[in-house]
């Protein structure tokens, strides 16, 4: 198989429509990823609180605007971190994921169910509204 | 240690995030009991946050819970990757490291901060 052809076999092979499980899959660790990395800046910035004078330097950093839309997206990285976490965490305890079937042809995953994909949307609905609370937060901040 | 006990770990460390977050979150909002964002970020609220007891407390565990379920994960993750076990023991001893120095670094300067 010449290199063009192996290319188009892997374009053709590669799934286009993912589910929505998957797509939450990608955001959990690129999120992760993210409040890893910033977390520990985070906690460096805030221990800097012990001196006054520090303090206020800390601030007026703070008071460059691209920090504004750092820690807005760390709170919203938090808030969709945390809503599909705990929908994580009762799926892996086995909540919401229904009784264990035969496996028919085409195997739907049986822990892709209403109930699940229900709590999904009621657990990312409240982070949505938390993120615009947030939002209102930074900006009165801001102004 | 086994996986089972860590991962057991990781799930009380998630309970205590489930309450411990909110609380600390809540003191940066006007939206129920917070000064909000502007007031909280002042020295003078960061240092009263800082001596106040209850919230030292809920900060601790929370900074732990974080560190353990960052350094668990991370470890995790880099299990799913195709490498040999002598390097996956060697990124678990330094999310070990990390994770350890991370929180004394945190815990000394919470201390301080009490002590200011």
């Amino acid at each position: 198989m010449s290199i063009t052809e192996t290319k188009k076999h892997a374009v053709a092979s590669y799934p286009k429509r993912y589910n929505l499980e998957r797509y939450m899959f990608f955001i959990q660790r690129a999120t992760g990823i993210f409040l890893v990395s910033y977390f520990y800046i985070h906690i460096f910035i805030y221990n800097q609180r012990i001196d006054a004078a520090l303090w206020a330097s800390i601030k007026t950093a703070f008071g460059n605007p691209t920090m504004y839309p750092m820690s807005f997206i760390f709170v919203t990285a938090i808030m969709i971190h945390g809503a599909n976490g705990l929908r994580l965490i009762l799926t892996q305890l086995g909540f919401f994921i229904g009784k264990p079937k035969l496996p028919v042809y085409p195997y739907p995953p049986s822990s892709i169910g209403k109930a699940e994909r229900v709590i999904l949307f009621i657990l990312i609905s409240v982070a949505i509204i938390l993120i615009i609370v947030a939002l209102g937060e930074f900006l009165f901040f801001i102004r | 240690m086994r996986e089972s006990t860590l991962w057991i770990i990781e799930l009380v460390t998630l309970i205590i995030m489930i309450i411990t977050l909110p609380i600390h979150l809540i003191n940066f909002s006007s939206l129920i009991i917070g000064p909000g964002y502007a007031t909280a970020m002042s020295y003078e609220e960061v240092i009263a946050r800082a001596k106040n007891l209850p919230y030292v407390i809920s900060s601790i565990l929370l900074l732990g819970a974080i560190i353990y379920h960052s350094m668990y994960r991370v470890r995790f993750m880099v299990s799913e990757l195709p490498l040999s076990k002598k390097f996956e023991r060697l990124i678990s001893l330094m999310c070990l490291i990390v994770g350890i120095i991370a929180f004394l670094y945190s815990f000394y300067m919470t201390i301080v901060a009490i002590l200011v």
